[in-house]
């Protein structure tokens, strides 16, 4: 039987390495489903999740998440596409891409202070955006875009045309873009 | 802002939001159009009034995204997945005292099916459920339990159910068996002896392989159904408590003990989180009322939460008039057509059952012309037919096409027991120092039971139903033509009982007004 997740949180506090065996135990499938998501190919999807072990164990203590599941998926979620990022950015690293990204430092930067404040803006916005939807639409963002689920996958689940899908999901986009815009939150 | 921060933000979406997504979605539902409601239309035309089809929400709306995870049936599964889900809350790590004692290497469903074969065909769950409850059996110390509930519902269901003030009443008889049972664990000599006989049991042995049973074989948490029992004693600081005990009511009744400050706005605000987390914030304001004092020594609190999608939803909702005891209303029916259903008749009622997931049951019973809902409480007849599926086989029962209209309802009530158990034979308990409580407080001798009270709330749409109850021990110092359609309309009050797979009835109530 599973451990429950607050003797999971215990044992990392007691710095016992018994967590990771737990918490790989009980949410191994769960994190590797939300890393294979993003990157799909398995050998990364596995390094990905050790590297979520890795950096709860980093991270608890101090940190002692309210949901443990919610907090590791969203862990191998972070780390997953920057591990994305890498290795699309080691294979364009050998023409202008290089020539731009040494050329970006020059640029003057947005001040720390202030985009990290229109971060936590875009995070509250799209925390009431989905918040706002219904039921079906939240559950349809988010398997789409949280955990990536495919349009082929999302289709079957709810017995409708993968066209009928991605119809809804396109309106779903329009409907965040002109509330962010309403926010004043421009990409 | 660059394509990244959105991507970050997303990640960063709520634990609700997240959790919320990582079930498959649901298919979209289909209306049934059976032949025979063409065929009926104009039947069916007397009584719609204005057809309003509306998506039923019956998703507990929990008010702490931490607390309502652990009831959702999206959780891990397991007999008892999630069960001690405020072990870690912040105002209760402090006084855990002894903590409930799950028994290990339960067979689970998922024993049984894979939660994806389970998505792909929900017909498998009757079968999983009947291995995995077989498997459950053979590994409890005494019989299943049945019978010996027999005399316990027969005897506090009439009495409970019998008032005659028009209001609606919810009572859970499997919650207050299991508070009843704690609380004979607490008390020795006539005050254990008057809860034993009420509760049809011998000895205290009996008593704690029936709990145990109870317990484990109403425990679902999975896709299909949740059905979540919780117990738990809430202890004086400062006051001396009999250790054994505590350690019995955690191996045999699963209770978690906690010790705090009665009469302090954080152990109320405690007890009441404690309640939201077992009962899906269904009974939020309740449990939020519920206040102890500094008089109060002891507290044993059980909560039954169950939430279940019809195996088909109804057809369609329609607006018609309930003929309650305060007048004439218009209503929310929820009508079906079924082609083969049983109506099952007996003296003073006729009934219909509705199946749930999970092989479970809500029966609609519908008094005939003349009897009250009250008084049909009392008929041995009613009683049989509430109390165990021996007792449904006794009734008539006839098969055909059957149009079933339901009052939508979301129904709660407020019970006060004492009164009702010093009439079912428990008084010595209520008595100041009468009874003997040295088992739980042996330095009290001035004890009695102060309150026994039970809220309960009910409510079905098109789609499931959902229902919690949790009961509060207080201890302080000082019915067919086979050739024809029958219509079944419950326009008038009616007796409804939630029973699990077993037939155990683990709701029963009267409503007179949906």
């Amino acid at each position: 039987m599973a451990v429950e997740d607050h003797s999971i949180i215990e044992l990392y506090f007691q710095r016992s390495e018994r967590a990771i065996d737990e918490t790989a135990a009980k949410y191994g499938s769960y994190c590797g489903t939300v890393a294979r998501n993003v990157l799909t190919v398995q050998e990364d999807a596995e390094e990905c999740v050790n590297d979520t072990w890795l950096a709860a164990w980093n991270d608890i203590p101090p940190s002692r998440p309210t949901c443990l599941r919610a907090y590791l998926g969203r862990l191998t979620r972070n780390l997953a596409i920057s591990r994305w990022r890498f290795s699309h950015a080691a294979r364009r690293y050998s023409g202008m891409e290089t020539l731009l990204s040494e050329l970006e430092d020059c640029l003057p930067s947005q001040n720390d202070v202030e985009r990290e404040l229109e971060r936590e803006a875009l995070s509250a916005v799209l925390r009431a955006w989905v918040g706002g939807l219904g039921e079906d639409d939240r559950a349809l963002f988010v398997r789409r875009y949280w955990y990536g689920v495919s349009v082929k996958q999302l289709s079957a689940e709810a017995g409708r045309t993968q066209n009928a899908t991605a119809q809804r999901l396109w309106k779903l986009r329009r409907s965040l873009k002109t509330r962010l815009e309403q926010e004043g939150l421009f990409l | 802002m660059k394509r990244e921060d959105l991507y970050n933000a997303i990640t960063d979406l709520k634990d609700d939001q997240i959790l919320a997504g990582e079930a498959p979605l649901k298919q979209k539902t289909q209306f049934k159009r059976s032949r025979w409601l063409v065929g009926l239309a104009a039947a069916l035309a007397l009584i719609v009034g204005a057809a309003a089809i509306l998506p039923g929400v019956l998703a507990p709306k929990p008010k702490d995204e931490h607390l309502s995870t652990n009831v959702s049936p999206n959780t891990p599964n397991g007999p008892i997945s999630g069960t001690n889900v405020l072990a870690d809350h912040p105002a209760l790590k402090l006084c855990n005292l002894s903590a409930a004692q799950y028994p290990s290497d339960l067979p689970a469903l998922t024993d049984f099916v894979t939660r994806e074969e389970l998505r792909q065909d929900p017909n498998l769950y009757a079968g999983a459920l009947q291995k995995q409850q077989e498997a459950l059996h053979a590994s409890l110390p005494a019989e299943a339990p049945g019978a010996e509930m027999t005399s316990f519902l027969n005897a506090t269901i009439p009495q409970i159910l019998s008032d005659e003030d028009g209001e609606n009443r919810i009572y859970s008889p499997l919650s207050l068996y299991l508070a009843l049972s704690m609380l004979s664990e607490t008390v020795e000599g006539q005050g254990r002896s008057e809860l034993l006989a009420l509760l049809g049991q011998n000895d205290l042995d009996t008593l704690r392989a029936q709990c145990a049973s109870l317990w484990l074989t109403n425990y679902a948490d999975n896709e299909l159904v949740t059905s979540i029992l919780g117990n738990s004693l809430w202890l004086r600081k400062g006051t001396n408590y009999n250790k054994d005990t505590l350690e019995r009511l955690a191996r045999y009744y699963y209770a978690d003990s906690f010790s705090g400050e009665m009469g302090s706005e954080d152990y109320d605000r405690a007890i009441a989180e404690w309640i939201d987390a077992r009962t899906g914030n269904l009974l939020h304001d309740q449990a939020s009322a519920l206040k102890t004092d500094p008089g109060t020594v002891l507290r044993l609190l059980s909560t039954i939460y169950l939430k279940a999608n019809w195996q088909s939803p109804f057809d369609e909702e329609i607006t018609d008039t309930f003929h309650s005891p305060q007048g004439d209303k218009e209503v929310t029916f929820l009508t079906e057509l079924t082609e083969d259903a049983t109506l099952y008749s007996a003296p003073g009622f006729s009934a219909v059952g509705k199946t749930l997931m999970g092989e479970g049951q809500m029966l609609f019973l519908l008094p005939d012309e003349g009897v009250r809902a009250e008084d049909l409480l009392q008929s041995p007849e009613a009683l049989a037919f509430l109390s165990s599926l021996a007792g449904r086989e006794a009734a008539d029962k006839r098969n055909g096409p059957l149009t079933l209209s339901v009052p939508q309802f979301d129904v709660s009530s407020e019970l006060d027991l004492i009164d009702n158990m010093q009439k079912l034979g428990v008084q010595t308990i209520f008595r100041a120092g009468a009874a003997d409580f040295s088992p739980i407080a042996p330095e009290n001798e001035d004890l009695s039971v102060s309150r026994i009270e039970q809220d309960a709330r009910v409510k079905i749409d098109r789609f499931g139903c959902e229902a919690a109850a949790f009961t509060v021990v207080d201890m302080t110092e000082g019915f067919l033509d086979p050739n024809g359609l029958v219509n079944f309309t419950l326009d008038r009050p009616f007796v409804f009982a939630i029973t699990n797979a077993a037939g155990l009835p683990l709701f029963v109530g009267v409503v007179n007004q949906p």
